[in-house]
Order: C-alpha cells, then structure tokens, then sequence
C-alpha cells in the first residue's frame, strides 16, 4: 500500500506565490522525512488562479523529495507536442533517478482548448495519438509515425527516460467511456478526487474486466486514487477547521462545471476523507478492499493555512499511515 | 561586467546520462561558489546526442544556483506555444525569484520543424508572433490577440512572472537581416559562441543604429556574448581541451552546418578564448572594448574529462574575472 500526496497548486492571485513556493519546499520535505511514497502536482492553463506549472515545479523539488515518486495528477496532453512532453518528462525522470508518473488527461476547459487552437471535437483521439507517439518515443528506438495530428520520420528522442519504456502513463478518467479507454491505453486509472466509493469500486471492476479482455490486466500494476483529506480530532472538528477552504476551491470549480457547486454537500458527505484517524482509516479500508493501493491525498485547499495543512499531514503519517505498514 | 557560463548539456549517446548531470549540478554549485554571474542552457529536440530539456534542468539547478541569473542560450521558440512557453517560464521565474533570461532563436534543424509539424517558410513569422504574444501574457492583462499562427480572445496567464512584465528576451541571430530584426523586437542581441570578434562588433553597431533608428537603444541595457573558452597556464597547455571541441564541431557539421567543418583552424585561432589567463583577458578586453558587456562562457565539449572543466573555470575565476571587478 503506498501513500502520497497531491500538492494543491492553484492559489488565489491575491496570494503571494513566492510564500506558497517556500510552503510547497517545506510540505514536500515534510512528506518525504514522514515516509509518504509520493509526491503530484496539478496542471492548467490560463487559468482563474496562479497555477504554477507541474513539470517545473516538481524538477525544482527533486532535492527534497527524498526518494518519493513525482508525478502529475493530471498533466493535460492534448495542448503540447508530444515530442516536447516526451522530452521534457524523460529529463524529468532522468533528473530524479527514475521517480516520475505521467498522470494525463484529456482536458475540458474550453478556452485552453480555443487558445492552443486544438479542436475540442478531435481531443480524443488527439489524446489517444499523443500517448502513442509518446510511448514510442520513450521505447529509445526510432520512430516512423504517420498520424492523424502527427508525423514523424525516423525520428529518436534526444533523452531516453531513467525508466526502461518511460514513466508509468497513468491515465485520468471521470466518465465509462474514458475508463474503458483507460484500461485500453493507460498503465493504471487515476480516479478524480471528487469521485464516491461506490461509484469508483464499481467502475474499478468495469476497468479491470476491459483490461483483461484486452490481454493488458498483467500490465496494471497499480491502482491509484486522489482523495480530499483532512484528519483532525473528529469529523466535526475537521469540517470546522477546514470545511470552508475545500467549500472554495469547489466553488472556483464551479466556474468550469456547473456540477461541483450543486453536488458540493454530497461529496463532502460521500467522497471525501475527513474526520479523526479513524474515520480516515475506514474510507481507506473500504477502498482498498476493493483493490485501490496507492492513496494520493489533497491535503489543502483555497486560503488554507499552511500549518493546518502539516498537522493533517502530519496526524495521517503518524496515527493513519503505520496501520498498512 | 557580468560573466556566466553556458551549460554544454548535449552528451554522447554512451554516456551515463545520470553521472554527467551529477556533475552538471557539482559545476553549477561551483559556478555560484565562486562568484559567477550566470548559468544558460541550451536547446534541441530529438538531436543525436543525448540533451536534456534546458528548463526542466534550469529548475533543478535553482536550490544550487546561488544568486546566478539562469538563462536559455538559445531556446528554440517557434516549435511550442506561446501560452505554453509563457506559463512554464513565468513559472520558473517565481520559483527562481526573478532570476531568469530566455534567450530564443528560431531553430535551424529542418528534423524539428518537420517532426513539429511546423513549415519551414513560415518560421520568421511564427518567431516574431510568439515573442508578441509571451509579452502580452508576461504583462499580467488579459489578451486579446488575432495573429496569422495564434488566436487568444480575453486570456490572462496564469502565473505572472517574478519580474515586472517578464523575463528579459534576449535573441539569438546569425544574419545581418535577423540582426537587425533583433535590434527591433528584443531587449539583446545574444551572439553565437562560434562568430570572429571584429564580425560580432562590426554587427554590434547595426544593432545599435538599427535599435536607435527604431527609439528602442535605451530599451537595450545589456550586451551579451557567447564563447568558446578553455583557460590553462599557456596556449600551448590550453591544448589539452583542443581534440573536444574540435570533435563538437565535427559533430555540427553532421547537420549541414558543413561551414562549421572548414572553417574550424580559422574559429579557433580568432573565436576561440583559448590559452593563459591573460590571453583570455586581451580576448576580453577586445570584445567588451567593442561593446559587449556579458560574457558567457562555455568551458566543456563532447567527452572532456570534468576535472578539466572544473579546472578551467577556477583559473577563469581566480586569474581573469577579478581583473574586471
């Protein structure tokens, strides 16, 4: 069972990013002194809040990583060129020694999608397209790729990844369809953090059972989920200390899709891991009885205090974590 | 009088990629040690040695960086987008606390463009766009902009860069026309490491007359140069270095860059700075007597030894840059 962390890299503009830097330095050594398996960021584009890019970010924080894996939930792979992510992921992960998961995604904002002048209709099979020139790419062979969105002739990578065959591609999925597609392409299925336990078990088995009428079930060898978390002294107490800082950052969602404002009170109750030690530890038994193993926790939220942030941190790698170890 | 360095981060496909960014890292930490002024990196994709991507790298090397400016010498800026190379920069620029340059020149390898999907012809234009567009990003304002390659209605980046209104652009230009171009468009021209002094002051000056013609000279506050530069007790000794950037150079004229080929005995005597450190100096002292007010200095080559690089740049630091301070 492996544990991790998803860096909340999206901060209000009125914030200070130097300040939210030298948290994120400080969060990051945290996690890896307390013995949490890995370490993600997240990704966008022009968007509402300051959202540092997740590649540079998580190079500037190899140092103090330790030896936790760096990875991006989810990196949007529609709006680059596969050559640049390929090259730009395979220094990454020769720069770590060979810690890196690529977590992609398709995207769905619709003014990245306009401003990189990509044709939301086709993002797709764009995705699709791009993760196997990517994959070919990281095989460190030469690649002839005639495509829809790309061509290449004889064309090699200039780093071959630290990782023989590349990073893990773990692929984001909300909806069947894409968790079907998933189970097609990707290494492991990483689950949105605002998905509920029935439905991810549910839709766990509908991965699994895709995989392995397509021979890939062998090659899954992870099973992945984000969760929002807070551990405080009980549910209440937790809801009064930081329920209002995931109530915002829900609300800046909203600002994309409708959605996350209507069912806020729902996810909170449903999908979200909140409460003492043991009310964690129950949400992840339940989960991981149903075979998920990795847990990626988003431990801050919009204009939460950084040391309320590290007591969580801190609570789960003490009372929580030992209980899998 | 500033002096930096230029990370020749492209290594042989035999090499242990991990052991030379390992010293990549060690020479850097050095470089800030003894009071360099700056670290660049340069670009390539899918390139027949092994280059890893200079801003990944670049974010790596912040914590050991010192007070260094950290800059790209060049990055090729017409084969990403605009949004995307704004974003990642402006990225790194916070996490660097303002420290960073992006010098960008517009590629020459006709693989890239190809692989990119980007056509050849159109180039110059697609440079001169993508330039427009990361400043009016850089200014924090939302942009609005219908270009002939890019199309942004209402779009405000996400993270602004540390400096006000963005990293300096410095530009990379081999031609009289693009010269000049550069004099219209960029805060510096950025001169290759491979141009003879009299033909890089004679060109300072149509840089200057044609930034003055266009109101823009007091915009130019700086004056950079890339060298070849191995410092050693004699000539003679300087030697030693001689059979690696003469392979480097071999090496360039597998990309119809033949001129490289035979013309080298020619650069080597009149380019290069080569030899004791008050050889170093005169070559110094020619340059910056034409102008040029930044040196940046590339000390290793295809194969040589790290001790020797090492103990190159600690003869230039101790025997040629106090002069200058």
């Amino acid at each position: 069972m492996k544990f991790g962390i998803l860096l909340s890299n999206q901060y209000p503009r009125t914030d200070s990013l130097a300040t939210r830097f030298q948290e994120t330095v400080e969060l990051v050594a945290a996690a890896a002194e307390l013995g949490y398996d890995s370490v993600f960021g997240v990704h966008h584009y022009l968007g509402l809040l300051q959202i540092p890019q997740p590649l540079t970010l998580l190079a500037r924080l190899i140092p103090e990583a330790g030896e936790m894996q760096l990875g991006t939930g989810i990196f949007i792979s529609t709006l680059a060129h596969p050559v640049h992510i390929a090259e730009e992921v395979a220094t990454l992960d020769q720069l770590s020694g060979g810690r890196i998961i690529l977590g992609v995604g398709a995207g769905y904002r619709d003014h990245e999608f306009r401003s990189f002048g990509v044709d939301p209709k086709t993002v797709g099979r764009r995705f699709v397209e791009s993760l196997e020139v990517i994959r070919a790419l990281w095989s460190g062979r030469p690649v002839t790729h005639r495509g829809e969105f790309f061509q290449l002739q004889d064309q090699t990578i200039s780093v071959p990844p630290a990782q023989p065959g590349g990073p893990p591609l773990w692929v984001g999925a909300g909806v069947p369809a894409t968790i079907l597609r998933a189970a097609r392409i990707g290494d492991a299925w990483l689950p949105s953090p605002h998905a509920k336990p029935r439905w991810l078990i549910g839709h766990l088995e509908m991965f699994r059972k895709e995989a392995l009428a397509h021979g890939r079930l062998q090659k899954i060898r992870r099973y992945p989920v984000i969760r929002e978390t807070y551990v405080s002294t009980s549910r209440t107490q937790a809801h009064k200390e930081a329920g209002r800082f995931i109530r915002d950052e829900y609300l800046d969602y909203s600002r994309y899709l409708e959605f996350f404002g209507a069912m806020f009170d729902d996810l909170r109750q449903k999908a979200f891991l909140w409460g003492s030690p043991d009310d964690i530890a129950a949400g992840i038994d339940q989960l991981a009885a149903a075979g998920f193993d990795h847990f990626i926790f988003r431990m801050s939220w919009l204009g939460m205090p950084f040391s309320l942030t590290m007591r969580s941190l801190e609570l789960l790698a003490r009372e929580v974590i030992p209980r899998y170890r | 009088m500033q002096f930096g360095i230029l990370l020749n981060h492209q290594f042989s496909r035999a090499d242990s990629l991990a052991a030379r960014l390992e010293e990549t890292v060690e020479l850097v930490t050095a470089a800030a040690e003894l009071g360099l002024d700056s670290v660049f990196g340069i670009h390539h994709y899918l390139a027949h040695l092994q280059t890893p991507q200079p801003l990944t790298l670049l974010a790596r090397l912040i914590p050991v960086s010192g007070d260094m400016e950290l800059g790209t010498g060049v990055y090729i800026s017409t084969l990403a987008h605009p949004v995307h190379i704004a974003e990642e920069v402006a990225t790194l620029d916070q996490l660097s606390e303002g420290r960073v340059i992006l010098g960008v020149g517009a590629g020459y390898r006709r693989d890239e463009f190809r692989s990119f999907g980007v056509n050849s012809k159109t180039i110059g234009r697609r440079f001169v766009e993508s330039l427009e567009v990361l400043r009016a990003l850089w200014s924090g304002r939302p942009v609005t902009h219908r270009g002939e390659f890019f199309q942004l209605q209402d779009q405000t980046i996400s993270v602004l860069p540390a400096r006000p209104g963005g990293p300096a652009l410095w530009i990379g230009a081999n031609a009289p026309k693009t010269i000049r171009r550069a004099a219209r468009i960029g805060d510096a021209w950025l001169p290759s490491p491979n141009v003879k002094p009299r033909w890089a002051i004679g060109n300072l000056q149509s840089f200057r007359r044609e930034a003055q013609a266009h109101g823009r000279l007091e915009h130019i506050s700086r004056y950079p140069i890339l060298r070849e530069a191995h410092v050693s007790t004699s000539r003679g000794q300087a030697e030693e270095a001689g059979r690696f950037i003469r392979d480097e150079y071999l090496h360039y004229s597998g990309y119809n860059l033949e001129y490289f080929d035979s013309k080298f005995e020619d650069l080597r005597r009149k380019a290069f700075l080569w030899g004791s450190p008050d050889d170093i100096a005169a070559g110094i002292d020619n340059l910056a007597h034409g102008g040029f007010d930044h040196f940046i200095f590339r000390m290793s080559w295809l194969g040589m030894p790290f001790s020797l690089t090492m103990s190159s740049l600690e003869l230039l630091t101790r025997e040629v840059i106090p002069r200058y301070r």
